[in-house]
């Protein structure tokens, strides 16, 4: 949990160093036993493109999941 | 999910590797292996600690960077202190609380508790004590120390037999 939220937080503030919180979509608070934020929706501008590659199957379904 | 557990588990005592769980199926804790049900009791806490604790707390600290620029400023130009503030992430928006029947009565900081009853163990109120934590409801990126007990209810169930005790912090931190 430690190694993923440090990875995630670098590599994000990495490639996204600017966001800010999509205004047209509230992020939504879950309670319970478990709290915390089940999504939160942010916009920013896309920066240069870093692969040449096409992207992999599992970014690919990550994407198609995201705009859907 | 407990099929899958009982093939991995049963897979694990045959050909044990250098994994976690290889280790705990093959582990003596007071002289006895952990039974079948403390193990599969084991495996649920691997597994969902790993799932729903991790995208919650990834996803309340990007919450709080998309509008607190002070902070995500100073973790983009200073990405050491990167670790430090997962650790104010975990203390501050800690995600889990977890529930435990009372096995016997007993009467704990002037509350008498019967056996039979079940109790909630609010690791979040815990994280802002202000015996342990300078300024608690405030968030200090670089906080340190940070004796936070966000993974110690949900692993007490089985630390408790191996005397590790309530401040063990070993559960999910690594994975």
């Amino acid at each position: 949990m430690r190694v993923e939220s440090k990875i995630v937080l670098e590599e994000f503030l990495t490639r996204i160093p600017e966001f800010e919180l999509d205004r047209a979509k509230p992020p939504k608070l879950t309670a319970g036993q478990l709290g915390g934020m089940g999504s939160v929706p942010v916009v920013f501008e896309p920066g240069e493109r870093l692969s040449q590659e096409p992207p992999s199957d599992g970014v690919r379904a990550w994407l198609e999941h995201a705009m859907a | 999910m407990y099929a899958y557990f009982e093939d991995v588990i049963e897979e694990r005592r045959r050909n044990p590797g250098t994994d976690v769980l290889s280790r705990v199926v093959h582990s003596k804790i007071d002289g006895d292996y952990l039974n079948h049900e403390e193990l599969i009791g084991f495996c649920t806490v691997l597994l969902l600690g790993g799932i729903d604790n991790t995208s919650k707390l990834i996803a309340t600290s990007l919450w709080r960077l998309a509008w607190d620029l002070e902070l995500r400023h100073r973790l983009t130009r200073d990405r050491k202190i990167i670790p430090l503030a997962v650790d104010e992430f975990l203390r501050y928006y800690s995600p889990a609380s977890v529930g435990r029947l009372i096995k016997e009565d007993v009467t704990f900081a002037g509350v008498p508790m019967k056996r039979g009853q079940y109790l909630m163990l609010m690791a979040p109120i815990a994280n802002r004590d202000p015996r342990i934590f300078p300024y608690p409801d405030t968030f200090i990126a670089d906080r340190s120390p940070n004796k936070h007990l966000v993974w110690a209810p949900p692993c007490t169930v089985v630390w408790e037999r191996m005397s590790c005790g309530w401040n063990q912090r070993s559960c999910s931190k690594n994975s």
